[in-house]
């Protein structure tokens, strides 16, 4: 399928909070009460529409138990975008959130987009981490924020578009160097602009080196 | 570490046992008790039984047979793992090498009192039973829930260092099920497993022992599939950043092996191939892990040979990893 852009994204935090099940709303728009442990990475993809431009998100799914750590970095590398997850009913998975920012800014590049997300939202009766303390730690540290639920699937596509929005109005402000794939943004394999409409389904991709 | 790792291995789908007969094999199993083998497997039962695995000579011929065994187009009969407790009989073997007093060691895991120590770990160990899909035995029923939980805090509990890895769980599973609920046999086999088949830290110092593998593994694929390895590695070239002098691309293998090695495919093929892997793990060695992570790669090699860039990669990897929990490698 022909994009204009493809951009990687990374989702991240403590073990449980939801990443893949947000993930799974994302791309399959369903709940899986019960989802499997991630172990090491998983990989999901879905095509949104920015500007009249399809954007191809490859989005990296991470396990979150600290042992993993060594290995679920190598994917922060050439993102250019991060979910970082807390779970609202377990403080302790929003005091961690310091040290998994260090860590993303640490290994990946430093103009990766953040998006921190406060997710189980739909759980108000069992909420231990206010709404204003995730607020207040995106204004702290510029990211940005939103509380989700993937059981009900609120603020999900908007958590992931609105990220995508971001990285793409940092191309148009020309923060984001195109051409540097280290960023991770791609430029699509469509053969010219007007072509990008009718061509979903298209087997034929990649031959068109027709880029920039 | 990585010659000795590299010695001797064949991609030949028939020397892992994995190959073109699997299927076969599997319908067998899982068909009626009248097995057109079953004449066959009721004398090698006889023989085997027969030899007497308790002492040093015996052990030797007992194993060597297995190896025999397992390496036969159809691999150990399923019934072997319960009528010759192929999988205890090892574990037990090596324990006492390691004069371990079981009867201690029994006491200590599977105590009722809590440890302190034991709080956080049993947190965790119980957040994520119900995330332990590749088993029926995990999901069945919720007493089945409370033995896998029993024996990971008894490994965790045996071993401190290594303590409770996430995928233990699944692994766990499988082990449960094939000593049909037994939680002290079960430790038995993790133990062996964790300690003595797989190589060292495996589940700990960052995943040390994975990370070796992945590198051993990628070495090998370029000896073995040269072709499909080259092709990988120029997509992943595609990624070099020449001012950092870095690929910000990972290699393309490693999400998926990764996740085959440490859960020992057991979440990533149909249940009865998993079955017969398992049985070479525990008879032949981790060598094992290696020789099915060709034979898989191999067998999606032609369609991954018409991707042209890493991103198609991991979207037609999408597809065939479903296909191979499915159907098994082609």
């Amino acid at each position: 399928m022909s994009y204009a852009y493809l951009f990687k994204y990374i989702i991240i935090g403590d073990t449980g909070v939801g990443k893949s099940c947000l993930l799974l709303q994302f791309t399959d728009k369903r709940f899986q009460p019960i989802h499997d442990l991630t172990i090491g990475v998983e990989f999901g993809a879905r095509m949104i529409t920015i500007q009249n431009k399809q954007i191809k998100l490859q989005i990296w799914d991470t396990a979150g138990q600290e042992t993993f750590r060594s290995i679920t970095r190598s994917y922060y590398r050439g993102a250019a975008g991060a979910l970082l997850v807390y779970d609202i009913t377990r403080r302790e998975t929003f005091n961690h959130l310091t040290t998994w920012l260090e860590d993303a800014r640490q290994h990946s590049n430093s103009s990766m987009v953040i998006m921190l997300i406060g997710n189980k939202c739909d759980l108000e009766s069992r909420r231990e981490v206010r709404r204003e303390e995730g607020e207040a730690f995106a204004r702290e540290h510029g990211l940005i924020f939103m509380e989700t639920s993937a059981k009900t699937a609120a603020n999900v596509e908007e958590a992931f578009i609105n990220t995508a929005q971001e990285i793409y109005d940092k191309i148009q402000e020309g923060v984001f160097d195109i051409n540097n794939e280290a960023n991770g943004i791609k430029i699509g394999p469509q053969l010219s602009p007007s072509s990008q409409k009718s061509s979903s389904g298209n087997p034929a991709l990649g031959t068109g080196g027709g880029c920039c | 570490l990585l010659y000795f790792r590299l010695s001797g291995i064949e991609v030949n789908p028939d020397s892992v046992g994995i190959g073109g007969n699997q299927k076969r094999s599997c319908q067998h199993r899982n068909s009626t008790k009248s097995e057109p083998d079953d004449n066959y497997e009721r004398l090698e039962v006889k023989q085997l039984l027969q030899i007497n695995p308790t002492d040093e000579y015996g052990f030797e011929q007992w194993h060597n047979a297995m190896r025999m065994v397992a390496r036969l187009p159809g691999g150990i009969p399923s019934s072997f793992r319960r009528k010759v407790s192929l999988w205890l009989t090892l574990a037990d073997r090596r324990l006492q090498q390691r004069q371990i007093d079981w009867q201690q060691t029994y006491d200590k895991c599977f105590s009722e009192h809590h440890n302190p120590e034991d709080e956080e770990l049993g947190i965790q160990i119980v957040k994520d039973l119900h995330r332990t899909g590749c088993s029926l035995f995990a999901s069945e029923r919720r007493d089945n829930q409370a033995l896998l939980k029993q024996v990971l805090l008894a490994y965790a509990r045996f071993n401190q260092t290594v303590g409770y890895c996430q995928g233990f769980n699944m692994i766990a599973a499988i082990v449960l099920e094939v000593m049909e609920g037994n939680v002290q046999h079960a430790l038995k086999v993790m133990i062996y497993l964790i300690e003595h088949v797989l190589p060292e830290s495996y589940f700990t110092n960052n995943l040390r022992g994975l990370s070796v593998d992945m590198v051993v593994f990628r070495d090998l694929m370029h000896v073995k599939l040269p072709e499909l390895a080259g092709h990988l590695y120029r997509l992943q070239q595609e990624s070099y950043e020449p001012t950092l002098g870095i690929y910000y691309e990972p290699p393309l293998i490693n999400a998926f092996t990764m996740q085959w090695f440490l859960t020992l495919f057991a979440t990533c093929l149909p249940k009865p191939t998993v079955m017969r892997i398992w049985d070479l793990i525990l008879v032949e060695g981790n060598e094992i892990l290696l020789r099915t992570g060709l034979v898989i790669w191999n067998s999606l090699s032609d369609r991954i040979m018409a991707v042209k860039t890493a991103d198609e990669f991991y979207s037609i990897m999408d597809v065939l990893t479903r296909e191979l929990i499915e159907f098994g490698p082609a």
